[in-house]
């Protein structure tokens, strides 16, 4: 946990990859330090509600909890948006456009898991038509637990964030641009042929600029 | 060139545009795919499916003691409906009677979640105005209901509370006088929104003459809730079909006779004071006893074979379950009928022919639709 | 167009200005937190000295979240098989189910409920020793 020392019952292996990472901060150069210290403090969120956790956003982002206080403000178009919340479960039907509004998101883009449906399946885990494991489809670089979490879960989470922006590493959208044919090959299995265009994604290969 | 839609623009010279799933003025996840001609729309189609999860299906494959956890999370803004329908199904399938206590504390539950309901809605409809001052106070505001329910069921929105066989736990030392001085505060903060939103100026000419109901057809198409009842005709379940304690209470239905968008939030506005209303008599009256009769294991709990059809009203409108079991401990169907279903369908597509772009969001926000429960 | 103003609906919106010299309602989360609430459904506990094993609450639970596994340290010698749970947080849903099933009463909730991490694997939780 990060704002607990020990694990405390869950088996993670987080303090290990935390040691593993602070090397990297040591290579970090001062442009790059303010560059993180920068974005970390202006978070966008896409207003998209994908399921049962958009209840909890409005206290979030309303007077009580005030995220706004952090950074966090709402922004409505991918092409402005810096974080994609995926509140909860995930029909097929929500996952074609989830795709799309992430790849249609600029790069540095992050993407935040509410609930314990993105983790292994949650409450409906025999159901014929969500998403099981949402990391097998989207690189999700944060998970917060909870059904639902509380608006005080969810500013940890964003808070988590935040250090892992300024510890400098390249997170979910680097690794969803390496393994593209691994993610392509998930999604084409569970949407058939509903599969988002290819002109989306298809000059990842050439290696160009977002 | 052969494509169909350039054709039909150069045809007619209407756009077809997504008022799409990720767009910040829809209420939930559905999408409207709209015709337009300038600004205003000429053909309006639904489009819901997205938040499909099968819940007939799962609860087909669960016992009833297991089944009770999953029901609230088919409506997500207002999950108590469903726990009384279901708890009330299956004590009518298998004949079992609750005490007095039980009862008055499912009322004070349900009373409490259609107050937070009507501040959700306040806080949509504001923003979809453009009213920045409305969400905030109304979002905030019932934060402070949200910790009552903390403190009685220990969820914030998902209660578990209302159990076939009466309610969950008791209620928590001093927790009726913490209920009392909430609504307090509540009645005394209410004329604040009168001044700012009900009785403000530029809200009424924005909402006046805005998404007009036409009350012949409202019986017939089945209509409930506010929508129906900002037509002038007093329906409502608990004066129709009293279940519970309502035939006990005290309370009006508020009608209006304005059939726009400004009639059907007078309406919600008067309910709320009605909700209050009902609450402090429920504090007032409020027995002792038990509060849940002895249910056996869940595997052995077999539900006799029969049918049942339940309503509750829920702050969107009537809210329908029809249960049928054999003799298994499995529910054998479960039919869940939001009243969204008939607002989003029937009631929107031809509502919107004539509007403006403008008046999407917030026609949509004042008849109330929530996707989940269309489409559980 | 008549020209009837509404007077009163123009002037009174702006009584809300009053509001910006009073205290709002921010819970300054860092700094100040709310009261824990005595009965919220959060994270698992266990007392492994009452705890007997019987898997009643892996045979509750419809998420299919609990898993009964060998357990480390002391353990109630009532334990025959010598197994006690342990809860996947990525099925659970809070319902409280296993714990009002629970024979000795030693399953229960705290209210303590906060934990994120990148990790999806790392969810996986074995109840404190309370």
């Amino acid at each position: 946990m990060y704002h607990k020392n020990e694990c405390e019952g869950f088996q993670c292996e987080q303090r290990m990859l935390e040691d593993a990472v602070g090397q990297d901060n040591a290579q970090q150069g001062i442009l790059d330090r303010l560059v993180a210290w920068f974005r970390q403090r202006s978070l966008f969120v896409l207003a998209y509600g994908t399921g049962c956790g958009a209840i909890e956003m409005r206290p979030l982002m309303t007077s009580r909890f005030d995220a706004e206080r952090f950074g966090i403000i709402g922004a409505p178009t991918p092409r402005q948006a810096d974080v994609l919340v995926v509140s909860g479960y995930l029909a097929i039907k929500t996952l074609k456009r989830v795709i799309r509004s992430y790849e249609q998101m600029q790069e540095p883009k992050y993407v935040i898991a509410l609930g314990s449906c993105a983790i292994n399946g949650g409450m409906y885990w025999d159901s014929y038509n969500t998403i099981k494991q949402l990391d097998q489809y989207l690189p999700v670089d944060m998970y917060i637990n909870g059904c639902m979490p509380r608006p005080e879960a969810l500013i940890e989470g964003f808070v988590a964030l935040q250090k892992r922006i300024k510890r400098g590493d390249k997170g979910g959208y680097a690794r969803y641009r390496e393994n593209i044919d691994w993610y392509k090959a998930n999604q084409r299995k569970v949407l058939g042929d509903n599969m988002p265009p290819d002109y989306t994604y298809d000059w990842y290969h050439t290696g160009d600029l977002a | 060139m052969n494509d169909p839609v350039q054709d039909q623009r150069v045809a007619d010279g209407t756009i077809k545009i997504f008022h799409g799933p990720q767009h910040p003025g829809v209420t939930g996840n559905m999408s409207m795919e709209l015709d337009l001609d300038g600004e205003t729309i000429v053909k309006a189609t639904t489009h819901v499916g997205y938040l499909h999860r099968g819940f007939e299906k799962m609860i087909e494959r669960r016992t009833a003691i297991q089944a009770f956890t999953i029901v609230c999370r088919i409506c997500v803004p207002e999950p108590d409906p469903n726990e009384e329908n279901f708890a009330r199904g299956i004590e009518e399938l298998a004949g079992l009677t609750i005490s007095e206590r039980a009862k008055y504390i499912r009322v004070m539950v349900l009373e409490m979640a259609r107050l937070q309901a009507h501040y959700l809605w306040m806080a949509g409809q504001g923003g979809s105005i453009g009213h920045e001052v409305v969400p905030q106070w109304a979002v905030g505001e019932r934060d402070f209901i949200l910790d009552l329910f903390e403190q009685l069921t220990g969820g914030r929105v998902y209660h578990m509370y209302i159990y076939p066989g009466g309610v969950k736990r008791d209620l928590p030392d001093g927790f009726l006088d913490r209920l009392r001085d909430l609504l307090d505060t509540l009645e005394r903060r209410l004329p604040e929104y009168d001044r700012i939103f009900f009785d403000n100026a530029g809200v009424k000419k924005r909402l006046q003459n805005v998404g007009v109901v036409k009350r012949d057809e409202a019986i017939a198409n089945g209509y409930t809730g506010p929508v129906i009842r900002g037509c002038g005709i007093p329906r409502d379940v608990r004066r129709d079909s009293p279940y519970l304690v309502y035939d006990q209470l005290e309370f009006d239905v508020p009608t209006q006779t304005g059939c726009d968008a400004y009639a059907r939030a007078l309406v919600r506005r008067a309910e709320m004071d009605q909700s209050i209303r009902i609450l402090r008599q429920v504090v007032d009256r409020m027995p002792a006893g038990e509060i849940q009769c002895k249910l056996p294991k869940h595997r052995k709990f077999k539900l006799p074979r029969g049918e049942t059809f339940v309503q509750t009203e829920s702050a969107r409108g009537a809210f329908s379950y029809y249960m049928a079991g054999d003799d298994s401990e499995y529910l054998r169907r479960l039919q869940v009928r939001g009243p969204s279903i008939v607002h989003a369908y029937t009631l929107l597509e031809p509502l919107l022919v004539g509007a403006q772009l403008s008046d999407v969001a917030l026609i949509m926000n004042s008849l109330g639709i929530c996707p989940p429960e269309i489409e559980r | 167009m008549a020209w009837n103003i509404d007077l009163k609906g123009l002037i009174q919106p702006f009584s809300a200005l009053k509001f910006s010299v009073k205290q709002p309602y921010t819970l300054n989360y860092p700094v100040e937190k709310r009261q824990d609430v005595e009965g919220y459904r959060g994270f698992h506990l266990n007392t492994l000295s009452l705890c007997v094993g019987c898997g009643n609450c892996q045979d509750i639970c419809m998420n299919e979240a609990i898993d009964m596994v060998e357990a480390v340290g002391e353990i109630n010698p009532k334990n025959a098989s010598g197994l006690v749970p342990r809860i996947d947080y990525g099925r659970c849903c809070w319902c409280g189910l296993c714990t009002d099933v629970c024979g000795p009463d030693s399953l229960r909730l705290e209210s303590d409920c906060i934990y994120a991490s990148e990790d999806a694997g790392s969810f996986l939780y074995m109840p404190k020793d309370q």
